[in-house]
């Protein structure tokens, strides 16, 4: 054990703070005043796109969840103050059930694709033979389109298909998959955690960066496998996860593709939008509603209200995770 | 360090930067938005048919037409009518666009840049077109047009797409849903003839189920999930008796009771086979509800509720299948008159509001939905029916018995759709789901006033 305690000394040591920093003005002159217009002008491309591609639209989407504006309408837009937001809050919105299955998503779906991208990881630098043929194979997934990916997810979870198929060789009868409303975010879960290659790649080069020094006296001092990777490989690639955390609920809030692919594919004879949340709501998210009601329903000022909430709840999450990782760890800023 | 630095005078810059196009991007913001709004008030001035010169000696005019149509035989039949039109009006050319929503249409006016004259599948955003002055009042111009539109068209059809007394679009085909049975099934069963209320249908759905030694289903006799296929349409109003709304606005499904007994058949049913079964029946044909692996046509189920359209699916996919089409069976209890009705819905052909030549596209509009050889050949290429009276007698597929109740149907002035309002079918998606939660036993009877209140906001929300 103390061994153990040893080697996490010497992570502590590699992970040690930098050197603090200078404080005070910098040295370095601002640009002359006959530079200036140069920089400006080498920067507007930058500038306009940002504003034009980014900054407005975020304007705008606040503004417009304040009016009643439909898409289409040649009516004039009126000013509504916080109306839809009193609406999306209310108890009778569906927003509420798009909040909370990309709540369960948040809980369960950016833990597995983590752990597991984690695992595989660890697992490839493991083989001893074929690493490379291994790291490409459990790389491919993420090279796939997604909706290709979903599609093909469709065909596979059907219920009379081929995984149903399989678990019924071993007296196992399978679920009712995406058309089961119980069933169908646990099976897009499967279907994040098959494709999460690219941050299998970024767990790796973590991995790959860990000095082998550290697991050889970890080693000689009789750590076991497991050890290892608790008191080594987890602190040295903690950034690694951090990133990958923090990515990877972003990305679950803007959930999306797959859901809306997979609900449209389950039933060819009614328009794909008019399935957005099938079964009963089980896949409607925080995007697939804003959707709904943006581009289904046309009602562009509520849907930008639920756009602004989301964004919302994407910022408090975001910096709240990044306070908590950086009280506890010293990641996402400044080190402590 | 030095480069360290560097990065701080930059971020320092870049700071400086942003403080400077913070209040461009706040007028930005403010103005181009309110631009947007300014550009998309107000509407073209209308015009009269009368004015419109037909003869050859009209400037060339050239329209641009959307349409739904997405499929080969749909688009070749577009084409040749617009041939047919421009054969008739030399003048008049129309350039076709397929494959385009509502939504596309919608996003096109907001650009200010819509196409003249839209092919729209269904009437789901027609009042809210109507309201917001997307598309044209075509009264006034009907009234000046060349052809007595009311006297041709039928007049179900044209009920569905006239609100406020005012007349938005013009109907291009429409669906009928019927009730599909499987013959050979009927007479293995004992059956000789198609229900006619729900209760029959819940006892002959019995009789046809069919199950292996192990209790497993085989053959189901009717699965009437709203999630399943097309059954969305059996809980819309016409085959229960009931309206959403009732005169006022206000949502009835708390309030007739016979809402509560459609639901109750339609859990009862469920029930019977039992929700795991019949779950995994629906998740597993729903994908396959239009191709070769469609249940019916592989004798998985022995009744289906569906539209005109699959007759075509079924010659093409299971032309083995020998299936009658009768009307779908109504809520026990109505008027024997009743029976025959059908949820219809129509494919309306709209003229944009913005269009700078609205007479000329209501001209294309009215020739293309009144003209006997267009909407005939058109029906056919969609297997849909036909929505004009000559188009009805003349249909070369009018005489085949599987589109005789269809056609009844559609001609029954019992027969409605879905509602049309404000809300563009959101009300309608709040019910299905209702429904859905009601299959599965998360909701009940005491949960129609929640479901009704829903209804109320949601089009209020609308309306507001």
């Amino acid at each position: 054990m103390p061994a153990v305690a040893d080697t996490s000394a010497v992570v502590a040591e590699q992970t040690a703070a930098p050197p603090p920093r200078r404080r005070g003005r910098s040295r370095r002159k601002s640009p002359t005043r006959t530079a200036k217009p140069a920089v400006l002008l080498f920067l507007s491309p930058l500038i306009l796109g940002i504003a034009i591609f980014k900054l407005y639209p975020i304007a705008a989407g606040v503004y417009y969840s304040m009016t009643d504006f439909h898409v289409g309408s040649y009516q004039p837009v009126h000013f509504v103050g916080l109306d839809n937001y009193r609406h999306v809050l209310s108890s009778s919105s569906d927003a509420w059930t798009a909040g909370r299955n990309t709540l369960w998503l948040l809980i369960f779906l950016v833990p597995a694709q983590t752990l597991w991208a984690m695992f595989v990881a660890w697992l490839v630098l493991r083989i001893r033979r074929g690493q490379a043929l291994f790291r490409t194979i459990f790389f491919l997934p993420a090279m796939v389109p997604l909706v290709a990916s979903a599609l093909a997810f469709v065909v596979l979870l059907n219920p009379a298909g081929p995984l149903n198929h399989a678990l019924s060789w071993v007296g196992i009868t399978g679920p009712g998959w995406f058309g089961d409303p119980s069933w169908a975010k646990p099976s897009l879960v499967i279907v994040a955690v098959w494709g999460c290659g690219k941050i299998m790649i970024l767990f790796l080069a973590g991995m790959l960066n860990v000095p082998r020094t550290l697991y050889e006296a970890a080693e000689i001092d009789g750590a076991s496998a497991w050890r290892q990777f608790w008191h080594i490989t987890l602190p040295s690639i903690s950034p690694v996860t951090f990133f990958a955390v923090i990515t990877g609920m972003i990305a679950t809030f803007q959930y999306f593709t797959e859901a809306y692919v997979i609900s449209a594919s389950s039933n060819n004879n009614s328009g794909a939008d008019r399935l957005i949340g099938y079964p009963q709501n089980s896949t409607l998210f925080a995007t697939s509603e804003i959707y709904k009601q943006g581009f289904v329903f046309f009602k562009t000022g509520y849907a930008s209200a639920i756009a602004v909430l989301v964004f919302l709840a994407v910022f408090a999450c975001t910096i709240v995770f990044i306070w908590g990782t950086r009280r506890s760890y010293g990641y996402g800023g400044e080190s402590q | 360090m030095y480069q360290l630095s560097k990065l701080k005078g930059m971020n320092r810059m870049a700071r400086r930067g942003a403080r400077r196009l913070l209040p461009v991007t706040a007028a930005l913001a403010l103005v181009l938005p309110a631009a947007a709004a300014c550009t998309s008030t107000g509407s073209n001035s209308s015009q009269n048919v009368d004015n419109v010169n037909t003869s050859g000696s009209h400037a060339p005019v050239t329209l641009e037409m959307w349409t739904f149509s997405h499929k080969q035989n749909q688009l070749d039949a577009d084409q040749a009518a617009l041939a047919k039109l421009h054969a008739k009006y030399p003048w008049l050319t129309v350039h076709l666009t397929g494959s385009k929503s509502d939504s596309d249409f919608a996003k096109a006016a907001t650009a200010g840049n819509p196409p003249d004259i839209m092919f729209s599948p269904s009437t789901q955003y027609l009042e809210t077109f109507a309201h917001d002055g997307t598309i044209a009042d075509l009264t006034h111009l009907i009234a000046g047009g060349p052809v007595d539109v009311s006297k041709t068209v039928l007049a179900p059809a044209m009920a569905a797409l006239t609100m406020d007394g005012k007349q938005w679009a013009l109907p291009l085909t429409g669906d009928a849903y019927m009730l599909y049975y499987n013959k050979k099934l009927f007479a293995a069963a004992g059956i000789t003839a198609p229900p006619k209320t729900l209760s029959e249908l819940r006892a002959d759905a019995e009789k046809l189920t069919v199950r292996d030694s192990g209790g497993n289903i085989t053959q189901f006799g009717f699965v009437p999930n709203v999630d399943y296929d097309n059954n969305v349409s059996i809980y819309a109003g016409v085959y229960s008796g009931t309206h959403f709304y009732d005169g006022s606005g206000v949502p009835t499904v708390a309030t007739d009771s016979n809402w509560g007994k459609l639901l109750d058949w339609d859990k009862s049913l469920i029930d019977y086979y039992g929700s795991g079964a019949i779950n995994k029946f629906v998740a597993q044909y729903n994908p396959h509800s239009e191709d070769a692996g469609n249940p019916f046509g592989k004798g998985a189920v022995a009744m289906e509720f569906n539209g005109e359209w699959h007759t075509a699916q079924l010659k093409n996919f299971t032309p083995d299948v020998d299936y009658g089409i009768a009307p779908m069976p109504v809520l026990d209890g109505q008027t024997t008159s009743s029976y025959g009705v059908a949820d219809i819905e129509m494919s309306p052909v709209y003229v944009a509001a913005k269009s700078k030549h609205i007479a000329e596209a209501f001209l294309a509009t009215e020739f293309l939905t009144t003209d006997t050889t267009v909407v005939d050949d058109m029906s056919t290429a969609f297997g849909a029916v036909p929505s004009t009276t000559d188009a009805i007698k003349n249909w070369q597929l009018a005489s085949d018995p599987h589109f005789a109740s269809m056609i009844q149907a559609f001609q029954n002035p019992g027969s409605y759709g879905h509602p049309v309002d404000l809300s563009a079918g959101a009300d309608v998606n709040a019910w299905q789901a209702f429904i859905g939660q009601y299959e599965s036993g998360k909701a009940s009877a005491k949960n129609l006033p929640d479901i009704a209140t829903k209804m109320k906001n949601i089009v209020a929300q609308a309306t507001n």
